[in-house]
């Protein structure tokens, strides 16, 4: 049986580090069960994996956010210059957004929107051909928005499109490039209740004799996250004009390694806490449930953090997971050996990845 | 006696927003109707475009929502009372609107987002006409949803599945008494008592991000006197 969702919940530590802050400088915080935990928020995540080497590897070039357009034109006739000529980006672009792009003056758009390289390109060719058989641009959005299918394929070279989704202002992308995300990221929280510490430094001036030249505090905590994340399945194969299951399990697989593998940047000059997960389960469901209850009543550190965080996942799964009578299929790699019945054990990342893109069979 | 379809609304984190166009985004105490409208149209999968659909959904669905009281057991034995907390989450965003009438922007606005933790709700929704889509469609679709339900907002996953149970009962109080945990305030479209308060969360379909008043009725928890 197909299942729709696919949940992802991994277990992270990190050793000291401020990986996502608030405007008082502080670490972005919640409050869980009563108590207070460190917070990293979906938004920097979803940043952090888009821009990470191991997405412009097999995702494929991440989109272009701008409301920059006269900038974003030139990166396009820079990126286009052998297929397209700069006047036909530019009518392109306009016809887009409603902003004359050939006119002289610097052009902003209304929001900042991703922008694919290949999905303009596509837009630019369906521009061309009206141009040769001489449509007038009613006719033109006539036939584009016929389309549809075909500039969603046109989106797969922008992946995170159809993950995360575009909300679009003005001219035809209003009208054609709306997209609802099919990946939905939570804030990452700790397992456990954290009394950060607060870092007092100073920066020493080589050339003065006495004193430091700046004095100044940072807020910092280690601690065990859970991250979790869920992944329609038929929306992404609809976003990217209805792509085979294969294509969208392949996708998944990498969004595992995402979730597990990235960090993100803030502070890590200072911190250097580039951990991995230590325990990622995977689940094909039919509705997308989150773990993060196991973690209500706040892990206390016994061996540590960790191990308490497993044990706590492990034992919530096993109550949501028969308490609901929940038709899933679960597997997880985990660092430190363990065994769950009902889950299947993959004995690397690479595994548990093989396993969603074999459609959580095998 | 009526048929209920009951909800549980639990998660780290839930959003339901008011509406704003400004940099504050606050969230109302409770589930607005707008909000429980789209969670319940992703589950059945209407589309953003899809008025009709839209509009018979909101037609035909009644609600009330009660606010849990919850307490989590202790090892000793004892339990603790679980209050929930309105926090706000600092945001940046790149090219908000200046103002709500007109499409100048700013380079970079702060944004304050409200999110309300701890939080736990029992929703109770009713046919107000028999009309499309009934309660045995709703079920269907929280169990197996077709887009993403989540919380208020994309980054606040459910923590338990939505379907809760499907109850026949006289009236919504009397449903709700048998859903535990018991004690919190409800807040229903159907005169329950003679507290009343008005609120502005109605979604006029033909009209995006505009909203009617509704009365509500308040029955039960701390501050509403009996």
């Amino acid at each position: 049986m197909n299942k729709n969702f696919v949940n992802f919940h991994i277990l992270i530590s990190h050793s000291p580090s401020c990986l996502n802050r608030d405007d008082m400088n502080m670490q972005k915080s919640a409050i869980f069960g009563g108590k207070r935990r460190v917070r990293v928020s979906s938004q920097s995540l979803k940043r952090t994996m888009r821009k990470s080497p191991y997405y412009a590897e097999h995702l494929g070039e991440a989109t272009v956010r701008t409301k920059h357009l006269s900038d974003l034109k030139e990166l396009f006739v820079k990126a286009l210059s052998r297929r397209f000529d700069a006047e036909l980006i530019g009518k392109t672009m306009t016809l887009l957004t409603a902003k004359d792009l050939n006119a002289e003056a610097v052009v902003e758009g209304d929001a900042v929107a991703p922008w694919a390289v290949e999905e303009f390109a596509w837009f630019c060719e369906q521009v061309k051909k009206a141009e040769e058989q001489k449509l007038d641009e009613k006719a033109l959005t006539k036939q584009l928005k016929e389309q549809a299918e075909a500039m969603r394929q046109a989106l797969a070279k922008g992946l995170d499109i159809a993950l995360s989704g575009r909300m679009a202002t003005s001219g035809l992308m209003s009208e054609l490039g709306k997209v609802d995300g099919a990946l939905a990221v939570a804030h990452a929280i700790t397992t456990h209740t954290v009394d950060a510490d607060i870092d007092w430094f100073t920066a020493v001036d080589d050339l003065q004799e006495l004193g430091s030249g700046h004095l100044d505090t940072q807020e910092f905590s280690s601690g065990v996250f859970y991250r979790y994340a869920s992944l329609n399945v038929a929306q992404l194969q609809a976003n990217l004009g209805n792509v085979p299951r294969e294509k969208a399990l392949e996708i998944a697989a990498h969004v595992l390694h995402l979730m597990a593998t990235v960090v993100p940047s803030a502070k890590q000059q200072s911190f250097a806490a580039h951990n991995l997960a230590d325990l990622a389960m995977v689940s094909f469901s039919d509705i997308p449930v989150s773990l993060a209850n196991a973690f209500e009543e706040p892990v206390k550190a016994t061996k540590g953090f960790l191990k308490p965080s497993v044990e706590a996942l492990q034992d919530y799964w096993k109550a949501i997971h028969t308490g609901y009578g929940l038709d899933e299929r679960c597997a997880q790699f985990a660092i430190a050996a363990s065994t769950l019945e009902g889950v299947k054990t993959a004995k690397t990342l690479d595994e548990l990845k093989a396993w969603v893109r074999n459609n959580g069979e095998g | 006696m009526g048929d209920y379809l009951i909800l549980k609304l639990h998660g780290p984190m839930q959003a339901w927003g008011e509406h704003t166009f400004e940099g504050l985004r606050p969230s109302a105490n409770f589930p607005t109707r707008s909000g429980l409208l789209g969670l319940l149209g992703a589950c059945l999968g209407i589309g953003r475009t899809e008025r009709g659909r839209l509009q018979a959904l909101a037609d035909n669905v009644g609600m009330a929502v009660r606010v849990d009281e919850r307490r989590i057991p202790r090892k000793d034995g004892t339990d603790r009372r679980l209050r929930m907390v309105k926090m706000t989450d600092y945001h940046t965003v790149k090219g908000a609107r200046e103002d709500y009438v007109g499409l100048k922007s700013h380079e970079t606005i702060q944004t304050w987002r409200e999110y309300l933790y701890d939080a736990e709700f029992t929703v109770a929704l009713w046919n107000r006409s028999g009309a499309a889509p009934t309660l045995d469609e709703l079920e269907r679709a929280v169990k197996q949803p077709f887009f993403t339900p989540y919380l208020g907002r994309r980054s606040c996953p459910l923590a338990r599945p939505l379907f809760h149970a499907r109850i026949s009962e006289i009236n919504e109080v009397e449903v709700l008494k048998k859903v535990a945990p018991q004690g919190g305030t409800i807040y229903s479209e159907e005169k329950i008592s003679d507290k009343m308060k008005r609120v502005r969360d109605v979604p006029l379909i033909n009209q995006p991000r505009q909203f009617a008043g509704r009365n509500l009725y308040m029955l039960g928890g701390d501050h509403v006197s009996e």
